[in-house]
């Protein structure tokens, strides 16, 4: 009974088309199946595909993952069953990863030689994620470990589902026994919070490590076991899907708590939780490019010049990031804190702000129109969600956040209304009692707040009213918020943006689009006031997409923005040369109406980002060495 | 300046280890072109095994869990799936495999257990004992790898 028994037949992709150093491979091996019988073999195989890529999460992970099929005949058919465990017939067969059932005695406890099956996969499949063996018999059977192995009763492959749960993603088991409930020693889970991401010991809201996913009205501990001596058998006392701290896992009927009341780690044929979902997305989905929502701005942040983070909305309205080192290259997606972005209008966009080097702050309108804030510290990592005053945002709309000094964030955005509104945080005091309106101001439908601070004590606002006029206003520290006032001479689309840009604490310039799609510019300074508007180089925008401004030098900027024929452009201004004609960005087409991120690590350097046509997040970049990258790469892990 | 998408990707190596005990020895090694995404290549500090790059001083370069490895339990699963899954003891024996990222300047892997601080023979509240919480590495194999 060992490798002479058989032998390995070859391998075949059988499902998905992910490249092969970016997928989530699984192997499935066969053994005990006789050449004569790999027909079998194949349809178990394709019935496994199906089963999985049913099973949420992985319905929605399909393309970073593929399955490879290693044919291996052995000499019998079956697999070991030996008498020695109740129920075993006694039965060899000579098979080339030595399956046997009756592991430890126990019939359903079905084993094989893990090395031989690990090194045979890395022959056939290098860069295979995980193994899973298929044994040829009808006998109830599995187990798993390093090596998945199942049988072909039915139902055997929910073992398979299981098993790769601890292999691929370390997720515990969530139930609350050892030894089906009755056994002695497992009333308290000891002392020492468990590694692993599906079970704690700790309730407190604040620092529960699934907190993200558990709303304010839940009670934590969710449920709590009456009686330690034995396991909590009760029926969910609350609705179905309720993510909280369910007491009882880990092998313990108390002390150790669950994230819902069950789960495919819980119980085998029962979906995944909330929480092992999101942990299975943040292994696979890395992997994949990201499908954004076609319009929502992209933010990009550079804490330090050898990085990046860059955020954006999945086009099913997760929170996603991805960052960049020059160490490691790209990280791959992953969903911010569980967290899910409001769909209306151009769908509201995360926004980004690095006070400091180690630190970010985000923001976003949720699926319920209320503002949300996260963070990201070097010391702490990602905290949950919260949310920032009372304020209902209009569907879809922008919060845009200005950080004056290091201490210091303020946040503006348009109320359901309209109402053009502002709150701020200081690390003296915490955030503002609520939101405010600035100015009795109101926003066009669509229209965004943006703002810029020339000096750490003054800000400057910009909107498009309702009767489609640029208005702008101010506020300094020594004499309070300005009126709304209006910069005549153009009349914009309602959901114009107003790009501002400070090139020195005297100066403004400002850009927009008119109703005709016309890019169009003013400028403010201190000694000569506000300017004309002015259309810059000839330039019309796609509809609705906002123009992208970035300083490189107080006296050179680069606009960015996507044409009339979707094509992503950008042009120049320098102060001894004037504006430079619109150029097409290496070959790039944006989505319609959509916008341009970029950035300025080092100043003589760009970083570009958009949503392409095909509707994924891609990025380009400029050198002043090199100039402009030959395409655009779509971001996703490298 | 390094662009982005210039910025190779690390190499990776298939390492498979078998064992007994804690007894361990690696068995095969093959570099593997793939990435290894910052789920496995960041792993939270927390007791368990993992599997460490090291440069030829001997400091880490890159982390990843040894799941499945070292189990001294294995599952059962039941029939009817409204029954209990349970456990069994069974011997620490058999093989696990990891895939590591390797940069260049990495010339041997270790496999460590990562303690709880306290979990082990030496007790807390001594002036220099580590913290509650606290954990400690415990290197139990280091093997050279071949480049």
């Amino acid at each position: 009974m060992t490798t002479t028994d058989g032998t390995v037949q070859g391998r075949t992709q059988i499902f998905g088309s992910a490249p092969p150093n970016r997928a989530f491979s699984v192997v499935l091996l066969g053994d005990g199946f006789t050449a004569a019988q790999q027909t079998d073999f194949e349809t178990v195989c394709k019935e496994f595909v199906d089963a999985l890529i049913a099973t949420p999460p992985y319905d929605e992970l399909a393309p970073a993952i593929n399955i490879w099929r290693v044919n291996v005949t052995s000499t019998d058919s079956g697999a070991d069953d030996p008498a020695s465990a109740p129920g075993g017939t006694g039965a060899t067969a000579r098979t080339y990863f030595d399956s046997t059932f009756g592991g430890n005695g126990i019939r359903r406890l079905l084993v094989c030689n893990n090395s031989t099956v690990l090194q045979t996969a890395a022959a056939q499949v290098p860069e295979f994620s995980v193994a899973i063996v298929v044994v040829n018999s009808t006998v109830y059977g599995g187990s798993g470990g390093s090596v998945g192995t199942y049988s072909l009763a039915a139902g055997a492959t929910e073992i398979a589902l299981h098993e790769i749960g601890h292999t691929a993603y370390g997720l515990a088991d969530e139930y609350p026994y050892y030894a089906g409930g009755n056994e002695t020693g497992h009333d308290h889970h000891p002392a020492g919070e468990p590694g692993e991401p599906n079970v704690t010991l700790n309730t407190n809201r604040t620092t529960l490590k699934w907190g993200w996913a558990v709303a304010a009205a839940t009670a934590l501990p969710t449920m709590s076991n009456p009686d330690c001596a034995t396991v909590d058998n009760r029926a969910s006392t609350v609705a179905a899907g309720t993510v909280g701290c369910f007491e009882g896992a880990h092998y313990y009927h108390c002390g150790a708590f669950r994230p819902e009341h069950n789960c495919k780690m819980r119980e085998l044929s029962i979906p995944f939780c909330r929480v092992c979902r999101q942990v299975i997305w943040n292994r696979i989905g890395p992997l994949a490019t990201l499908p954004a929502r076609d319009r929502t701005p992209i933010s990009v942040v550079a804490r330090y010049p050898e990085h990046l983070d860059v955020f954006a909305v999945a086009s099913d309205g997760r929170t996603m990031s991805d960052w960049w080192d020059q160490s490691s290259g790209w990280a791959g997606w992953f969903q911010l804190s569980g967290g899910f972005a409001s769909p209306g209008g151009t769908g509201s966009p995360i926004t980004s702000v690095a006070r400091y080097s180690g630190h970010l702050d985000l923001f976003v309108v949720g699926t319920d129109n209320r503002v949300y804030s996260s963070w990201w510290d070097r010391s702490s990592g990602w905290a949950p969600w919260f949310r920032v005053g009372s304020l209902v945002a209009r569907p879809g709309s922008t919060v845009n956040v200005v950080s004056r000094y290091s201490d210091h964030l303020d946040l503006f955005t348009t109320a359901s209304d309209g109402r053009t509104m502002s709150t701020w945080w200081d690390a003296r005091t915490g955030w503002a009692a609520d939101w405010f309106q600035i100015g009795g101001g109101v926003a066009a439908n669509g229209a965004s707040v943006t703002a810029v601070a020339r000096h750490p004590f003054h800000l400057d606002v910009f909107t498009v009213g309702t009767d489609n006029r640029v208005y702008s206003a101010w506020w300094d520290d020594r004499t309070g918020w300005s009126a709304w006032f209006p910069l005549p001479g153009i009349s914009c689309r309602p959901d114009s943006t107003v790009t501002a840009v400070a090139r020195h604490p005297d100066h403004l310039d400002l850009f927009t689009t008119a109703s005709d799609g016309k890019i169009m510019s003013t400028w403010w300074d201190a000694r000569g006031g506000w300017a004309s508007w002015f259309q810059i180089a000839g330039g019309v925008a796609s509809a609705g997409s906002p123009v992208t401004a970035v300083v490189r030098y107080t006296n050179h900027m680069d606009l960015f923005v996507v044409g009339t024929d979707n094509r992503v452009y950008s042009t120049w201004w320098h102060d001894t040369t004037g504006w430079a004609a619109w150029f097409n960005v290496s070959g790039g087409l944006a989505k319609p109406g959509s916008q341009i991120a970029a950035l300025s690590r080092v100043t003589e350097h760009l970083d570009v980002f958009s949503v392409g046509t095909d509707g994924l997040v891609q990025s380009t970049w400029w050198d002043g060495t090199g100039g402009w990258a030959a395409g655009w790469f779509r971001l996703a892990i490298s | 300046m390094t662009s982005p998408e210039q910025t190779p990707s690390t190499q990776a190596v298939r390492l498979i280890f078998e064992y007994e005990g804690e007894s361990v020895t690696l068995v095969a090694q093959q570099p593997v072109d793939t990435v290894v995404s910052g789920f496995d290549a960041h792993p939270d500090v927390s007791p368990g095994h993992f599997v460490e790059a090291r440069d030829e001083d001997g400091h880490g370069l890159a982390r990843v869990a040894a799941r499945g490895a070292f189990q001294e339990s294995a599952e059962v699963f039941p029939e009817d799936h409204s029954e209990p899954i349970t456990r069994v003891d069974v011997a620490a024996r058999g093989a696990f495999t990891v895939l590591l990222p390797a940069p260049p300047e990495a010339t041997e892997v270790a496999v460590v257990r990562v303690d709880r601080a306290g979990s082990g023979a030496q007790p807390f509240g001594g002036a220099t004992s580590p913290p509650p919480g606290a954990v400690s590495d415990v290197d139990l194999a280091t093997f050279r790898l071949q480049r």
